[in-house]
């Protein structure tokens, strides 16, 4: 560094001295980022046509006279003049143009804004962010960095889905949001996402079954490359989305990825390692032993167990490893990238790997009238063993059940064992229940393995037709195919297997095509902008599903001597083994939609301090075929600082808005009445769900409004970003129990409205600025308030039941007046003095009420605060998020009180009993403490007492750390190639701050609108610790 | 000039694009056709739209899957009420149905599986059979009968002639009864002109497409349904009776007649509440039974329990109804069930119980009491594989009465000599006997020989009081439900106060009583 200072300043001297008429000036450019030449650099003489670029060591040569201005000019660098004087030598650096990205932001159709312009809250969130403690689904990474944003990850441990929720839950089918990738809707496949208590998968799209295992199938948002991506910006409400129409009801994720620069050629290379431990450990007991030979639970005297839980857990470990190269000249730029994920996780044989290659390029021909691009990305991923949720195939629930005394590593090392009877090796396990097996023997015999290759590609290309109108088109196919397979070995419990095992295959093919091309005109006139969009699009989706399952349910069948059911051959997984005819099941579904759209915007800015927007769109939907929607949207922005001067405030800004979309009904709702399911054994059947005769099924739709104020003050080191916004779904497509004299089954009807409401706001503060040391610090906060206004009357109850109970005392079910997504659950019965009621015994009795609200799991509000040290190289980040208020409920807890191995049910028995006014069923006080045994038998279990497992959800966490040196220059020049080098320890999840549930309220059961704030048996949450290394050649 | 052509076709091409776009809709109802399934008009080929709709209603006269279903529907219901089957297992935290706390959420599947998956796809087809195939409509009604008949015996009035309605207003159980006689007669009527029809093969889960038999049936049905209302209108009973003994087509007289559904749609869903699940278990009352007459069937119907630590290994051991259940460990060692192959829902011996019935109750055509009593004995035995020899040893045995009840785990649940629930019936017909002593010997071995159909067996308990089931230990019924009285019916189902409020109340009207488990039925005269 020194060296160039002084040879730099040398060359300013000899400038001075320098005096001449026309000359040649020479020079070398370097970027000021890295100091490395930038080759490809417009060099040219201001207002004229003289002009030259630089070589590939970022030397030029021009001819100047005298005073003339010369001009760098530089993609990604903020543009240069010179007033060349008198001399023949000018070396320049020139400064990467931040300017540009911090005022423009991508907004819809990928279409980039002035962000003071927009009438609606938009955050953004670069890369960086993103990359910096790394998920293996980035979606993670989020949480806690945007306002208004929702994201609970799902208990399957690496590489499992995210549910990502804006602006509360509005809608009774999916609220999930949608991912918009460089402008094209994004189709996030889950093949599978568990679907009751039990575990079991849901309805694989229009397939049905219960599928094995209970897994989440992971999403397609958790496939992307988290290197490829420049920025996210987060369209919350539905004015942002409004030109989405009906894909926008839950808003839009936008993400940009990287793409070739002109210029030098790039390469990046990074290098993550993390380590993964558990968390938080279930509280167990291992001081009281088995109840009596052959129990299977542990009521029994005082043991001195191992803990054996605990050793279970592997550690896990994850390497992301990744390398990107970019460059080009003007009209050709390429990007390539590769990354590779490779994770075990801390259950013991689970794996993931994971490939992304990612291949860009754009060309820009004609005079840069015409730009064309291209790109294509692979992925192909494979997970062994992906951890399930709930009560079957689940290896934690034998692990926390095993009766304390026996000696588990007996059962450990000894999984199965030889049967002369059958001549092969099967089950050894304490117990025959269903509930349960020897962890081991699931994990090595009931093996499960799923694959998914996924290709995208686009294509692009844009066309100015003049300078102030350009028409653009845009195509792009997204292609999955998902691979599931299961071996269930003989000797499974039967529940779950016949006789000689169980194979489940289910593959599922998922292709979008989106295709779209549109009009835009920008013109400015002396104070009045004026930007215009016309266009139109299509998106056709489809999903293929196939589905083997030797044993089409958890009935079990028992060899009658009928011939055989299940599989012909024991412990032989192909599907030619499968007896077909039987009920194993085979099943074909899926679904097809197509959603053809023309839209429309307007934007007029006047004087930069008025800027209104005005935009609609038509959409017609496959699934609603006789009828189309439009959906309009309005907003205003002003920006007060503009029309008046206001003292120490560099931005007031203030902004509203108002817009309409919808969400269609699900493919094939409308026809359902005449569609009759085939099931197993052949026998046809009636439709069960299908439109009431004579009604009409409409979309849904969302009406919103916001209101915000955007500051910045004390030069822009302070800035506050509030909004506040409605939003109202009418016409929520449910199903409502039909008259038993009209067949029965189930009507879909339009019949809810949901709204929600709340605040959002944003800080950003520079608290600290010293010389080299500047601390960094956002901070947001999040507010939603949800009511279910309306709600059929038709419904049984007048409620509808996201997760039914079913055989539990478990139930998801909203009421009119009630919150989205109550969590209902058994109470005590309860003496109006509140002390619970008992039998003579010590037994709690239940409530003769049946189930009822217990609580619910969204919190009242969040807040994440996220900061940065920086001193020179060094910076020093770390993220505290909160999530204040809602219940969660753990199946969990119940079932170990059950059995006696919970630590609460040691407590209890330590103390001699349950400590809990109670009186008997006349309203006399029952003496002494509750026996422990009878207690928890009665409350515990998945049908227990379900109020007694309500936890408060609040946490807060340190969510991130991380401590990055970035090698100065100095260093870096005695590194030959290489440019930058960056060393971080980084780490998530480090510890909680505060958090009262016996598990992560954060991790839900299944990432689909069901199943929220329940844990049954979900895997412990992990601290990832570890550390990361990038470089730049 | 080069350049503005190309302006010029690519402004085309994109005006031409967005117009092509929004023209293209045409293909939607194509599109929005869900093809994983098979639609009203395919199943027009091979009468699939008429044989299929049959097969899906005979699979839920009594559900043959999923399991859970079955267990709903009757298993937790009839099964245990007629003192067949005891469930081990504590649900809903032990206050549930058995101790007559009933459980609403369970109790509405007997109704909605009838509604929904027998009368439903009954009417579908009887709309599209309309004139031109009269044989499957009168096939239908007769499956109609045999489903609906157990509905009404479980709740009372319910929706029959009104079905498709809305709001639909109930049958009083009388009128539904009358309903069902003139439905059968229509249906013998007509199929009597179909007995070489062999359109019925391919559907016909029961009797192989063989269209007399389906009559032989149809006449047995009618003469349970006419024994059933005897004393609730005993003449109307006696005529309805009276024509089905006198059919010419006869009714089911040997074991190859019984009304069995063949196994091939599905293992019984039976072997897994109780061999997969643990979920039911033999009953006090069938231990009681069985083993005071050392009945051969034992072996047939029973497993020994497997607990060695209550000292119960190798024996018979059943679970009393409405007791005590802190965990499931502490009886699910009792004796499991064996093994079913097809669903049984009406046997020959039951047809023989029912003419020594209508014998005793002096019907014209029923013949003599003691030789359908000495058959039904027989044609059951020889069933579940007695020898003759044992047989007749049985038949002959006038001291055997059923034994006491000693329950292993809990004293307070035993039944002891001299308990005036502890019946002293013996087997061997006695000629010199009263009605009543003759009654309860003839449904005492009806109920023997019915099992495992819980559903018929409550109904027969319910309007004779035999064979003595147990009462329950504990009435969570909240003064609803007569302990010794036991229960009469379950109340009507939650989902039809929302969706036919209006038919409901009618329902409740022609009730006669609270709507509740203590209401008797209107053929259960007391």
């Amino acid at each position: 560094m020194k060296k160039r200072i002084l040879l730099l300043s040398f060359v300013m001297g000899m400038v001075l001295i320098a005096h001449a008429q026309t000359r040649t000036l020479t020079g070398k450019v370097t970027g000021a980022d890295d100091g490395a030449a930038l080759p490809g650099v417009n060099v040219s003489v201001k207002d004229t046509n003289t002009g030259t670029i630089t070589d590939i060591d970022g030397n030029y040569k021009l001819e100047v006279s005298e005073n003339d201005v010369v001009v760098y000019s530089y993609i990604g660098y903020k543009t240069q003049e010179l007033n060349t004087g008198s001399r023949t030598v000018a070396d320049i650096v020139l400064n990467t143009d931040t300017e540009q990205l911090e005022e423009v932001v991508v907004t819809a159709l990928g279409i980039s804004r002035e962000k003071r312009s927009l009438t609606y809250a938009t955050q953004e969130v670069e890369g960086e962010e993103l990359t910096r403690v790394k998920d293996a689904n980035f979606m993670n990474s989020l949480t806690g960095k945007a306002a208004g944003v929702f994201i609970n990850r799902s208990g399957s441990g690496v590489g499992g889905s995210t549910r990502v929720i804006l602006r509360g839950n509005s809608s009774t089918r999916g609220n999930n949001v949608l991912y918009v990738i460089d402008g094209v809707p994004m189709n996030n496949f889950s093949p599978s996402q568990p679907n009751d208590v039990w575990g079991q998968n849901a309805t694989v799209a229009g397939a049905s079954g219960t599928g094995g295992a209970g897994r989440d199938g992971g999403d397609g948002i958790a496939n992307i490359n988290p290197e490829d991506i420049e920025s996210i910006s987060v369209l919350k409400g539905a004015s942002a989305a409004a030109l989405y129409g009906s894909q926008a009801a839950n808003g839009v994720v936008l993400i940009t990825t990287k793409k070739g620069k002109a210029g030098k050629v790039s390469v990046s290379a990074s290098s993550n390692f993390t380590t993964e431990s558990v968390l938080l450990d279930p509280d167990l007991q291992y001081r009281y032993g088995q109840t009596a030979t052959n129990s299977i639970d542990s009521w029994g005297g005082s043991v001195s167990a191992p803990n054996h839980v605990d050793s279970f857990f592997d550690t896990g470990r994850t390497w992301i490893n990744t390398v990107s190269v970019s460059g080009g000249n003007e009209s050709a730029q390429s990007y390539f990238s590769y990354a590779n994920t490779d994770s075990k996780g801390i259950m013991p044989t689970n794996e993931l790997t994971k490939h992304n290659v990612t291949y860009k390029q754009s060309l820009s021909l004609m005079d840069d009238k015409l730009k064309i691009d291209g790109g294509v990305s692979l992925i192909k991923q494979e997970t062994q063993n992906r951890a399930t949720s709930g009560m079957y195939f689940n290896p934690l629930t034998g692990l926390y059940f095993f009766p304390r005394g026996l000696n588990f590593d007996n059962y450990k090392n000894n999984y199965e064992t030889f049967d002369a009877d059958r001549n092969f090796s099967v089950q050894n396990w304490v117990s025959d229940i269903d509930v349960q097996q020897n962890p081991y023997w699931i994990l090595n015999r009931n093996r499960n393995e799923d694959s998914r290759n996924r290709v995208i590609g686009n294509l692009g290309a844009s066309f100015k037709i003049t300078d102030d109108l350009s028409f653009r088109l845009r195509g792009n196919i997204d292609k999955s195919v998902d691979r599931y397979s299961q071996k269930v070995h003989a000797s499974t419990q039967a529940t779950l297997s016949d006789l000689n095992g169980r194979y489940v295959v289910e593959n599922a093919e998922a292709t979008q095509m989106y295709g779209d091309a549109f009009l835009t005109y920008n013109k400015t006139f002396d104070q009045i902008s004026l930007s215009a969009t016309l266009g139109s699009s299509i998106t056709d989706n489809e999903v293929q599903t196939q589905f083997f399952d030797s044993k089409g349910g958890d009935d079990i069948r028992v060899d009658i001597g009928q011939g055989v059911e299940g599989l012909f051959y024991p412990n032989t997984f192909v599907l030619q083994n499968i007896a077909v005819g039987g009920s194993s099941l085979f099943n074909e579904g899926g679904s097809r939609s197509q959603l053809q759209s023309v839209f429309g915007s307007l934007n007029f800015g006047y004087n930069g301090m008025l800027f209104l927007d005005v935009t609609g769109r038509n959409d017609w939907s496959s699934t609603l075929p006789n009828d189309s929607f439009f959906y309009p949207s309005v907003g205003l922005t002003g920006i007060i600082s503009e029309m008046v001067d206001i003292p120490v405030i560099d931005l007031l800004k203030v902004r509203g808005s108002y817009a309409q979309v919808g969400n269609g009904v699900n493919a094939y709702d409308v026809g359902s009445g005449s569609f009759n399911t085939i099931e197993p054994y052949g026998t046809v059947v009636t439709p069960e769900y299908r439109v009431e005769p004579g009604n009409v099924l409409k979309p849904e739709i969302q009406t919103s409004y916001e209101v915000g104020v955007e500051v910045e003050l004390l030069d822009r080191r302070l800035s506050v970003d509030f909004a506040y916004y409605n939003t109202n779904t009418k016409d929520q497509r449910i199903p409502i129990v039909a008259p038993a004299s009209q067949g029965g089954g189930f009507f879909y009807i339009n019949g809810g409205e949901i709204v929600n409401k709340g605040i959002e706001m944003a800080i950003t503060a520079v608290p600290l600025q010293l010389g080299d040391f500047s601390w960094t610090s956002t901070f947001n906060f999040t507010k939603n308030t949800n009511v279910i206004e309306k709600l059929s009357e038709d419904l049984a109850e007048g409620e509808f039941q996201l997760t039914a109970p079913g055989v539990n005392n478990y139930a998801m079910i909203i009421k009119e007046g009630s919150q989205f997504g109550d969590i209902y659950g058994q109470k005590f019965a309860r003496h109006s003095n509140e002390s619970i009621i008992v039998d003579a015994d010590g037994r709690p009795q239940p409530s003769d009420q049946g189930l009822e609200y217990v609580g619910n799991p969204n919190p009242d509000y969040m807040w994440g605060w996220n900061n940065s040290f920086d001193y020179k190289g060094l910076t020093l980040g770390f993220l505290i998020d909160a999530r204040i208020g809602g219940e969660v409920m753990s199946i969990t807890e119940a079932m170990n009180d059950l059995y006696g191995v919970s630590g609460a049910s040691a407590d209890a028995r330590d103390a001699g009993g349950v400590d809990i006014p109670a009186v008997l069923a006349d309203g006399s006080n029952y003496s002494g403490l509750l026996p422990a045994q009878t207690f928890y038998t009665t409350v515990g279990g998945r049908a227990g007492i379900t109020e007694h497992y309500v936890y408060s959800a609040t946490n807060i966490r340190l969510r991130e750390l991380s401590l990055g040196y970035s090698l100065p220059s100095s260093v870096m020049s005695k590194l030959g190639p290489i440019k930058s080098a960056k060393v971080s320890l980084v780490g998530r999840n480090i510890f909680f701050l505060k958090n009262d549930a016996p598990f992560d309220p954060d991790v839900s059961m299944s990432t689909g609108t069901g199943l929220q704030g329940v844990h049954v048996f979900g895997l412990p949450s992990t601290r990832s610790i570890g550390f990361n290394l990038s470089l730049t050649l | 000039m080069k350049i503005n052509n190309i302006y010029k076709s690519i402004l085309a091409f994109g005006v031409v694009t967005m117009l092509s776009v929004t023209s293209c809709t045409d293909n939607f109802e194509e599109i929005n056709e869900n093809p994983y399934g098979v639609s009203n008009e395919a199943l027009t080929q091979d009468f699939n739209h008429l044989g299929g709709r049959i097969v899906q209603a005979t699979q839920n006269i009594y559900s043959v899957t999923p399991a859970w279903l079955t267990q709903l529907q009757q298993n937790l219901i009839g099964d245990v009420f007629s003192g067949y089957m005891t469930p081990p297992t504590p649900f809903a935290g032990g206050v549930n149905n058995m101790n007559y706390a009933l459980v609403n959420g369970w109790n509405g599947f007997p109704w909605s599986t009838a509604y929904q998956s027998v009368m439903f796809p009954l009417s579908v087809m009887d709309e599209t059979a309309g004139e031109e195939f009269p044989q499957f409509s009168a096939w239908g009604k007769i499956i109609r009968v045999e489903a609906m008949h157990r509905v009404t015996d479980i709740y009372g009035p319910i929706i029959y002639s009104n079905f498709g309605q809305n709001p639909a207003l109930y049958d009083s159980q009388e009128d539904v009864y009358k309903a069902f006689v003139s439905d059968l007669d229509e249906a013998i009527t007509t199929l009597k002109n179909y007995t070489d029809f062999a359109g019925f093969t391919k559907f016909d889960l029961v009797y192989g497409g063989d269209v007399t038999k389906w009559i032989q049936f149809a006449n047995s049905l009618k003469l349970r349904l006419a024994i059933r209302i005897s004393e609730a209108d005993a003449t109307y009973a006696k005529t309805v009776g009276e024509s089905a003994l006198a059919d010419a087509a006869g009714l089911i007289a040997d074991n190859e007649g019984n009304f069995t559904l063949s196994e091939s749609v599905g293992d019984h869903p039976l072997n897994t509440i109780n061999n997969g699940w643990g979920d039911i278990r033999m009953s006090a009352e069938m231990e009681s039974i069985l083993s005071g007459y050392e009945d051969p069937r034992m072996a047939a119907y029973f497993e020994p329990a497997t607990d060695a630590s209550l000292g119960i290994e190798g024996q018979y051991k059943g679970i009393r109804m409405g007791v005590e259940l802190t965990s499931k460990d502490v009886y699910v060692s009792h004796s499991p069930l064996t093994t079913f192959g097809g669903i049984q829902l009406m046997t020959s011996a039951e047809v023989a119980f029912l003419k020594a019935e209508a014998a005793l109750r002096g019907w014209t055509g029923a013949g003599d009491a003691q030789a359908n009593y000495e058959t039904g004995v027989t044609l059951s035995m020889t069933q579940h594989g007695a020898s003759t020899g044992a047989i007749t040893a049985y038949l002959a045995d006038n001291t055997k009465t059923p034994a006491p009840f000693v329950d292993a785990v809990n004293s307070d649940n035993d039944v002891l000599a001299g308990d005036p629930n502890l019946s002293t019936i013996t087997i061997a017909w006695d000629a010199a006997a009263d009605f009543e002593t003759s009654l309860e010997r003839i449904i005492t071995q009806k109920w023997i020989a019915m099992y495992p159909d819980g559903q018929e067996a409550w109904s027969e308990f319910r309007r004779t009081g035999y064979p003595k089931v147990f009462p329950v230990v504990i009435n969570n019924s909240g003064g609803k439900i007569d302990t010794d009285e036991q229960i009469k019916r379950i109340n009507f189902v939650d989902a039809e106060f929302t969706t036919n409020p209006t038919g409901v109340q009618s329902g409740i009207d022609l009730l006669g009583g609270d709507d509740d488990g203590g209401t008797n039925l209107w053929w259960d005269v007391d």
